[in-house]
């Protein structure tokens, strides 16, 4: 238990060093949030019953969250799998299961502080009001939703060398992102591209959270598809850093 | 005596190569011991077997009399390996504290920084600390448990002359008491020969000689005198009294003698008048022995690993 803790200390303490990534994945979401809440009307526009301020900072929120959790988790277990440390620890009473479950308190951690900023700055510079249970259901419905994509940034990192793994967990963060509807609502999409982001997790997490603000409970079929997700990229997660594991190159 | 390590009957293949072909030998308690070989012979695979981080394909691997894999037996061995790049963002310090919470019974902090001469760089980033620092920091890491086993994979890489020293000299401390044991694999040959009470050396993955440095170097039967010739003379002088199979080479005025009979042949140059002085016989240094063992002539194939 103290080696575990130790561990979760060691992982938070280097990402919360790591000022530059959480800037620049949190830069981008406020100004996308700001700068479309100015272009589209502060004030009386809603979408699918929300105010579009309180619909497009949960777009941006589960966005962002996903930039924080998902990129650095796949360059940090692609580095310290390719480049030694994890060998290492291998050799110590550490178990893996420890070692994975300290990058995912770690990115949880991660996940709570970006909508808590995200929010706040929403709150704040554009007086979205809602009351406190709907803050804290939403923060942690996209918290909840950010697991599919801890497992997929873990398997990223398993899969891809360094350099590939950031092209790869970038590539799948803005695509995702974009299809999802998170940049543009799902509503002004064309009929196929709707019915695509409909199956994209990152659609059903921000799902989660429009619900939540709008008095009503994630689906189940936003849970049962986002837990469908999170097993997927477990299993083949798993199976790779299990099989990349056993046939170490020394 | 007990046993700490004990490989039964072990091979490992990589496809059709076979890096290590049936090895078996046991290490007792409070011994050290040197693991040499070419570059490629198996050195690190065996390493990592007894590690528990590779599988072996066959035979049985015991270590501390239990399996490498299980927590409970990694929490008595320390093990520093090659080609470990240091994580970033986090301290000297941080990284030791670390390593430390892993173990029942941790080394104090105090004492790592101090053993590893890295109580000025406690603070400082590991990650950019100088190749040989970091080598220290390592060293430090496969100390934080106290541990019985230490398993040292070319240690000394990356660091210079005197770190060379220092960490030698720490490492003779750790296991003074011969409570402790020590594994490591070095191409400093020079410093196996000072510091390891037995010598295993593999070729091809197989164990080809087995003993103390003084048995490994008797083993060739060579005997090698060195000395000065005056001014004047050359080996060629000598040659009269060299059998076929005798080498003599000449540098400056410094001569060497290879001979399998170094008694009679002192004899018979003492009582000539050439102008000899500092004559030395000794069994020669460890590295003549171990190109003799392995039949390696290139230098280069030894050191790089």
């Amino acid at each position: 238990m103290k080696a575990y803790w130790a561990q979760c200390r060691f992982e938070l303490k280097r990402s919360m060093r790591n000022r530059r990534l959480i800037i620049l994945s949190l830069l981008l979401p406020l100004f996308y949030y700001f700068f479309y809440v100015n272009l589209y009307g502060n004030s009386s526009q809603t979408l699918s019953g929300l105010p579009w301020k309180t619909y497009f900072l949960m777009s941006m929120a589960s966005f962002g969250t996903i930039g924080t959790v998902m990129n650095s988790l796949a360059n940090r277990v692609a580095v310290e799998r390719t480049q030694g440390w994890l060998k290492l620890l291998r050799t110590t009473p550490l178990t893996s299961r420890q070692y994975i479950l300290s990058k995912i308190v770690t990115q949880l951690l991660l996940a709570f502080l970006t909508i808590l900023i995200m929010f706040a700055a929403a709150a704040i510079f554009t007086h979205v009001h809602m009351p406190i249970r709907l803050w804290i259901g939403a923060l942690l419905g996209i918290m909840f939703a950010s697991l599919p994509f801890m497992a997929l940034g873990f398997t990223i990192g398993v899969l891809a060398g360094e350099n590939a793994a950031s092209v790869a967990s970038s590539a799948a963060y803005i695509l995702l992102s974009i299809f999802g509807g998170l940049w543009f609502p799902v509503a002004i999409m064309p009929h196929w591209m709707q019915h695509l982001a409909h199956w994209l997790p990152t659609f059903r997490m921000a799902n989660v959270a429009w619900r939540i603000v709008d008095h009503q409970f994630p689906s189940t079929t936003d849970i049962l598809l986002l837990l469908t997700y999170f097993v997927i990229f477990v299993v083949i997660g798993g199976l790779a850093f299990n099989r990349d594991q056993k046939n170490l190159s020394v | 005596m007990t046993s700490i390590l004990e490989f039964q009957n072990v091979s490992k293949n990589y496809g059709s190569k076979r890096a290590v072909d049936n090895l078996s030998f046991s290490i007792e308690k409070g011994t050290i011991v040197a693991l040499l070989g070419p570059n490629g012979a198996g050195k690190t695979t065996t390493m990592a077997m007894l590690l528990g981080l590779i599988q072996p394909t066959d035979g049985k691997i015991t270590v501390l009399h239990g399996n490498p894999r299980q927590p409970a037996t990694r929490r008595q061995i320390g093990a520093m390996l090659q080609n470990v790049s240091l994580p970033d963002k986090i301290s000297v310090q941080e990284l030791l504290q670390l390593f430390r919470s892993n173990y029942p019974n941790p080394a104090s902090l105090e004492t790592l920084l101090q053993m590893t001469g890295l109580t000025a760089e406690r603070h400082k980033d590991a990650s950019k600390l100088s190749g040989g620092q970091q080598r220290r920091v390592q060293f430090a890491l496969a100390m934080a448990g106290n541990p019985q086993f230490l398993v040292l994979d070319e240690p000394t890489t990356g660091m210079d002359v005197n770190s060379r020293r220092d960490f030698w000299h720490q490492l003779r401390g750790y296991t003074k008491n011969g409570e402790r044991t020590l594994l490591l694999s070095t191409h400093h040959l020079e410093e196996a020969d000072a510091i390891a009470d037995r010598i295993l050396v593999i070729q091809h993955g197989k164990l080809i000689a087995d003993g103390s440095p003084a048995e490994i170097k008797a083993k060739t039967g060579w005997s090698y005198i060195r000395m000065q010739i005056g001014e004047g003379f050359t080996a060629a002088d000598l040659q009269c009294f060299l059998t076929s199979e005798d080498e003599c080479s000449m540098e400056g005025r410094k001569v060497q003698i290879r001979t399998r009979d170094s008694d009679s042949l002192l004899r018979k140059l003492l009582r000539t008048e050439l102008p000899l002085s500092q004559i030395e016989v000794s069994q020669g240094k460890l590295e003549d022995a171990f190109f003799a063992i392995t039949n390696k002539e290139n230098y280069e194939e030894v050191t790089v690993s």
